[in-house]
């Protein structure tokens, strides 16, 4: 995560750069309030944790590279909450527009509201939302005066087909002199595929955009550019020389393979020199994916072996760090479970959906009766109708039968097995009533 | 269990009766009343009614006929054993039951030989025989007891109805129950466990799904699986609405995007529009100008034109007067002449007229005096010839007056001789003769008496007769000789009748012509045609006077005088009056005619000469009107030409006044002018022409569209855009991108939850499904050994593929269903079978319940039919035999009885005849 740097004529900068802190998420997947109110405020307390990083680091200035907020419209509320944060981060922020709060004619930068609080709340937040170069000069912290000079790439509408980039392969670098030239930008790029996309087709989901938002990085000049700060990817990843993506600081969704979200890029650059980059943890809740395979033929694979991969997954990674209450789980169940197991298997998704922050469970388990729990129903002697429905069920279980719908026959096999187990005390009460 | 043989006495029509059973088939026939019925129920009251029983049961079992107290002796086998009953129904206390157990059949055994219970032992041990229920006695024991082994014992009347009531009576439904529980292998019913799962089932199906028919599989609103429906749709609903808000923000943002080039492109184009609008105004502006000028041109070479003419006019019309006037006074010289001749003309002419009016009053005078003349001598001569007239009129007036005097003389004649007319006469003369004839005929008939000699008075119809004369009577009279009391004779003359109508003729007859002669004043027949003759005479006499008379002329003749005299007198006064009171009259007529035509020759010459003169006046006046008119006419034309010879002379004064001399230089002058202004207009024509102003208009026309057309399209994409912007203002209240994930993730969780739904109900579902059907399935298997021994009796009747089904649910058989191959392959209830049919399906069902019912008593239980197949055709009579046979052929006890027992002739029975009974005087039997 860190390239060497190596100072030469001109003195290095630095700064953090982060993206996609996507405030006013909803979690509306989430339907218990409290843990949708957890995840939501967890993502203002991840700026507070940003600033931790800035004075630790001693940071000049903040790098949002767009998706500063979730949603083209937020509410004001959201608005407010958010500048509070950046207010307390001490050091000039810098955010372009991404795709989910684009600029472009009347976009939530230009409400009257925004406006407003921003002059309010945090007069050193400083939005780009024109692709042209902007000069900063950055106040003296006692090391001198110093200037960057910034090329932002905002997303002036949420899909944009044609490379937000393109105005800087024309730009004249003559006139920026020796300050460090850093471009923002927010999309994928030509070396790296869609942006954060889920697995699920829910609402995390960027739908629609492919081939839209696309950077060509290797079609800029990249001798006149120090850095390229680049949003939208969750995970931080280095996506080319000089360019990288800090990833979301607070994880927001189920990651892909090989991503690791819940950072920011604390970034040392100077002209002319290859920057140094390093990754700073700020996420603070686990967003975890298991797939689990039953075999309703094998004890050591039955339900309490999901019980068991959560229980692990979910402890406390260190003291202090949250449990399972600080987790979302994403789990595949597949294989086959039995009639009995079936039942245990409910009962542990029952206590695991109550632990965690969500459980997104795809439960794909089939039923698959045993031979004794076949047995069981089918042959009983004094119950002649239990044991003819049943003997039917399996049978067209067994047949497969072109049309039936089997998964209704599993089921009807699954409430047969508990009339018949939960029922016989009712049953024999009522028969002694008689 | 099997019937041996009963015994029966002081039994209703029985006194002493004993019947023998055949182990299979027993036929009981005998006529209505014979008692058949009663021997059954006799046994049935061995088997089940205890022998104290007392009240209606017991009385209506007591005989009439036979003294002593009903008694029933019954021998029958069970377990091997052969059981006597024998049961006295007293109704009191001598009542008794006695059960004695016999020697087997076989006579083999013999151990419980000879074992005898009485009274209550004994009826507790008959029933644990039959494994019958005690019904007990006491109040409505004649019902309890008729149920017993109701479905093995039809009694009459009872054969149609529905078999499954007796077998779920309390004690046979057990039995058989207990019996399908164990036969053929065993049928189990459900279970508790059964129940309760399959209830639960019903009740969770219940609760997802309706249960109406109507509305099957509709899922219930408040059921899970409806409101997961419900929830979805709102769920969906609320996506689309939030989608929909989401989407308007793009459009708005869309609309911006596309509306500012639009704007711009808009203002680029209008400033393009406008600078060439300007050009072509200005140039509008000259093209006008130009306009104003020709127009002022125009009228100047126009009034050149005008005066030009008006100059060249005015001299030709100068010359044209001159002319005119020098031709019209050349004319009026010879005209001056013929007027002045005409003048003369006229003057003579007036004096002609004056000579000729004076010749014409002398003519007149004499012809005046001419007619006077003439007009006197007429009236002289009128007046002559009336007075000769007049004489020849007064002679004839004379000769009638002497005439007239003679017919009034003739008429006083005639009026003293009665009026009798020719008719009169003749009818008095056949009047006359009538009478007379009447008057022979009467003296014909009548008697005459004549007195010749008497000495005593003689009276004949109350008259004296005297001695010799005679008398003739002509009605019946008496003859009285000597005095009142003496001798009297009735005479009664002719024929009686006859002659009283004769003397009524006579008598009419004479009163006839009595009457008649008496009302023309007449004496008789004669007087009236003297009267006639003398009246014809006088008549034709007083006829020539008045044709005398007429041939003078009459009345007329004496008007004639008078008229005349009176014309005489007019004639006089006027010739008086015209000849002053003179009266001279000529000497005669012929004389007066003469002087008359001398006067008329007179009067005609004075005419003539009237009529010459009277031409020659009006010939000379028509001249001088002729003459007068020329001359008017002639002074009229000069003084027309005159007149217009002044007017041209004034015209060419007043033109000559007006244009003055030298008129040739001026016109000459104009000219010029006139062709100068022409050049000029021309010129400017041209100039206009450079202009093409037509095509400046189409020019400023088009710019003008142009331009409204851009401003409408840039004040069109202004307020899109101003609307677009007031859409994407926000009070900031909520997110729409915010609602819209919520939305998708409810419709998502909502979408997932209907389907755990909907897999849920389905599953409840097919396990409903299954479980009605396996239930049947269960049921259907139980009642298979009694429904399959159904099947084999009615295969009898209606031939293979008969099938009956009968549904066992809650403890209870019910439903009990039929269907026939080829009978439409429909099932029919019981209750919608024909009578026969009913107690066909009800005899087969009963001996299918026997059958299985007989394995627990040694494989035999009697089944009794009374009188079971009435309502059943000849051609089921004889194929119930084949099913009744085959009910004997697996161990049956069969008894059947029969009125008609040739009915059942092949079924191979046993027969018992009761011979019909003669005793009988009460009730029918049963």
């Amino acid at each position: 995560m860190t390239n060497t740097f190596r100072p030469k004529s001109h003195q290095p900068i630095t700064f953090i750069h982060t993206a996609d802190w996507q405030l006013g998420k909803p979690f509306a997947s989430i339907t218990d309030p409290l843990k949708r109110g957890r995840l939501q405020q967890e993502r203002y307390e991840v700026v507070r944790r940003i600033g931790a990083v800035v004075r630790d680091r001693q940071a000049s200035f903040v790098i949002v590279a767009g998706d500063l907020f979730d949603s083209p419209t937020p509410t004001n509320d959201t608005i407010s909450a958010a500048l509070g944060a950046i207010a307390e981060l001490g050091v000039p922020v810098f955010a372009i527009p991404g795709n989910h709060d684009h600029g472009g004619p009347d976009s939530l930068w230009e409400q009257p509201f925004f406006k407003r609080e921003r002059a309010r709340l945090t007069p050193d937040f400083h939005l780009l939302d024109s692709r042209v170069p902007t000069n900063v000069a950055l106040r003296d912290r006692g090391d001198g005066p110093k200037n960057i000079v910034l090329l932002p790439c905002p997303l002036l509408r949420r899909h944009e087909a044609d490379d937000p980039t393109v105005w800087i392969r024309e730009l004249d670098f003559g006139d920026f002199g020796e300050s460090p030239r850093i471009v923002i930008a927010h999309g994928s790029t030509t070396s790296f595929g869609g942006g954060g996309a889920s697995r699920r087709d829910d609402d995390e989901d960027d739908a629609g955009r492919t081939g839209t938002n696309t950077i060509s990085l290797d079609r800029l000049s990249l001798d006149e550019i120090d850095y390229i700060a680049i949003g939208d990817w969750h995970g931080f990843t280095a996506a080319g020389t000089k360019a990288w993506y800090s990833g979301t600081p607070e994880i927001d969704r189920f990651p892909k393979d090989g991503q690791e979200p819940g950072h920011v890029a604390c970034v040392t650059a100077a002209r002319g020199a290859a920057p140094t980059v390093t990754a700073v943890r700020t996420g603070r809740f686990r967003w975890l994916a298991r797939q689990v395979a039953l075999d309703a033929m094998n004890d050591g694979h039955g339900p309490t072996h999901v019980d068991d991969v959560l229980t692990q997954a979910t402890e406390a990674q260190s003291p202090g760090e949250p449990g399972f209450d600080g987790c979302l789980a994403d789990v595949q169940l597949t294989g086959t479970v039995s009639l009995a197991g079936r039942v245990e298997l409910d009962r542990v998704i029952e206590s695991w959906q109550a632990r965690l922050l969500r459980l997104d469970l795809a439960d794909d388990v089939r039923i698959a009766p045993t031979p004794d729990e076949i047995h069981d129903l089918t042959v009983r002697p004094d119950d002649p109708i239990i044991a003819r429905v049943a003997t039917e069920l399996v049978r067209r279980l067994e047949a497969g039968e072109a049309g039936a719908d089997l998964e209704v026959v599993r089921h009807a096999l699954h409430i047969l097995h508990g009339l018949a187990h939960t029922t016989t005390n009712a049953a024999s009460t009522g028969a002694a009533n008689a | 269990m099997k019937l041996i043989s009963v015994t029966i006495k002081n039994y209703r029509v029985h006194k002493d009766t004993s019947v023998s059973f055949d182990a299979a088939r027993t036929l009981v026939g005998g006529p209505n009343e014979a008692g058949k019925s009663t021997i059954v129920e006799a046994v049935h009251h061995a088997l089940f009614l205890r022998s104290r029983a007392t009240g209606a049961v017991q009385k209506a079992m007591l005989s009439e006929l036979h003294a002593g107290h009903p008694t029933v002796e019954l021998r029958f086998e069970s377990g091997g054993r052969v059981y006597e009953i024998t049961k006295v129904f007293s109704g009191g206390s001598s009542a008794s039951t006695i059960l004695k157990e016999l020697p087997a059949v076989g006579g083999a055994g013999g151990a419980g030989g000879g074992r005898t219970l009485r009274d209550e032992e004994a009826e507790q041990k008959i029933h644990e025989i039959l494994q019958a229920e005690d019904v007990g006695g006491g109040r409505g024991v004649e019902n309890r007891i008729r149920s017993q082994w109701s479905h093995l014992w039809i009694w009459q009347g009872a054969a149609t109805e529905d078999p499954l009531a007796h077998a779920n009576a309390d004690r046979h439904g057990q039995l058989l129950r207990e019996r399908l529980a164990r036969v053929d292998g065993g049928g189990v019913l459900e279970s508790a466990l059964d129940a309760a799962a399959a209830r639960d089932v019903a009740a969770r199906h219940a609760e997802t799904y309706s249960e109406k028919t109507k509305d099957k599989d509709k899922v219930r609103p408040n059921s899970p699986l409806g409101l997961a429906n419900s929830e979805l749709e709102r769920a969906e609903a609320e996506h689309a609405g939030a989608a929909a808000a989401v989407e308007a923000l793009d459009e708005a943002v869309r609309t911006i995007d596309a509306a500012t080039p639009t704007i711009a492109a808009c203002e680029a184009q209008l400033a393009d529009a406008r600078a060439e609008m300007d050009a072509v105004r200005a140039r509008q502006r000259q093209a006008a100008d130009l306009g104003v000028r020709i127009a002022q041109e125009e009228s100047a070479a126009v009034a050149a034109e005008a005066a030009h003419a008006e100059a060249v006019r005015a001299d030709a019309e100068i010359v044209a007067c001159h002319r005119e006037i020098a031709e019209r006074e050349a004319k009026m010289a010879p005209a001056l002449k013929a007027l002045a001749d005409l003048e003369a003309e006229e003057r003579a002419c007036g004096a002609r007229c004056d000579a000729a009016a004076r010749e014409m009053a002398d003519a007149g005078r004499l012809q005046t005096a001419a007619a006077t003349a003439f007009g006197l001598l007429d009236l002289h001569e009128k007046h002559e010839t009336l007075l000769a007239d007049r004489e020849g009129i007064a002679g004839r007036c004379a000769r009638i007056a002497e005439q007239r005097d003679r017919a009034r003389t003739l008429e006083a004649d005639l009026a003293t001789i009665p009026a009798v007319t020719e008719a009169q006469v003749i009818e008095l003369s056949r009047l006359d003769r009538a009478r007379e004839s009447a008057d022979a005929t009467l003296q014909a008939i009548a008697t005459r008496v004549e007195v010749t000699q008497s000495t005593a008075l003689v009276m004949l119809g109350g008259a004296e007769c005297e001695i010799g004369s005679a008398v003739t009577i002509t009605a019946p009279s008496e003859l009285v000789v000597g005095g009142p009391g003496a001798t009297t004779v009735r005479i009664t003359p002719g024929g009686g009748r006859t002659l009283a109508e004769a003397t009524q003729r006579f008598e009419e007859a004479r009163a006839a012509i009595e009457a008649a002669l008496a009302a023309r004043g007449l004496e008789s027949v004669e007087a009236a045609r003297a009267a006639r003759a003398r009246r014809q005479s006088l008549e034709a006499d007083i006829h020539a006077a008045n044709v005398a008379i007429e041939g003078l002329g009459g009345d007329e003749a004496e008007a004639s005088l008078a008229a005349c005299d009176g014309k005489i007198a007019e004639l006089a006064a006027e010739i008086r009056r015209r000849s002053g009171g003179q009266l001279a009259r000529p000497a005669n007529l012929a004389a007066a005619q003469a002087a008359l035509a001398t006067a008329e020759r007179d009067l005609t010459a004075a005419g003539e000469a009237v009529t010459t003169a009277s031409a020659a006046v009006t010939a000379a006046r028509d001249r001088l009107d002729t003459v007068m008119t020329k001359r008017h006419e002639a002074g009229d034309r000069l003084r027309v030409t005159r007149t217009e010879v002044e007017a041209l002379r004034t015209k060419a004064a007043v033109l000559e006044e007006r244009h003055g001399t030298g008129r040739a230089p001026r016109i000459a002058a104009l000219d010029d002018t006139r062709s100068q202004a022409a050049a000029r207009l021309q010129a400017s024509h041209r100039e206009l022409q450079r202009l093409s102003p037509d095509a400046l208009e189409l020019d400023r026309q088009r710019l003008d569209r142009s331009i409204t057309n851009l401003q409408a399209a840039k004040q069109d994409a202004e307020t899109k855009r101003t609307l677009a912007r007031a859409r994407l203002e926000r009070e900031g209240t909520i997110d729409p991108c915010e609602d819209l994930a919520r939305a998708a993730a409810r419709r998502r969780i909502a979408a997932a939850e209907q389907a755990r739904a909907a897999r849920e109900a389905d599953a409840i579902r097919l396990l409903a499904s299954l479980f009605g059907e396996k239930k049947r399935e269960v049921e259907s298997r139980f009642v298979a050994p009694l429904t399959g021994r159904v099947r084999d009796y009615l295969e009898r009747l209606y031939g293979d593929g008969t099938s009956v089904n009968v549904e066992h649910d809650g403890g209870r058989f019910s439903r009990l269903t039929l269907s026939r191959r080829g009978v439409g392959d429909a099932t029919f209830e019981f209750s919608q079978l024909s009578a026969g049919a009913k107690e066909q399906v009800a005899a087969a069902f009963r001996l299918a319940m026997a059958e299985v019912l007989a394995e627990d008593y040694d494989g035999s239980l009697p089944v009794v039919f009374d009188d079971a197949f009435v309502n059943s055709d000849t051609d089921r009579q004889r194929a119930l035999q084949r099913l009744l046979d085959l009910a004997a052929s697996r161990g049956l006890q069969v008894i059947v009885l029969a009125c008609r027992p040739e009915n059942y002739a092949t079924l191979g029975a046993a027969i018992v005849s009761l011979d019909a009974n003669p005793y009988v005087g009460g009730e029918a039997e049963g």
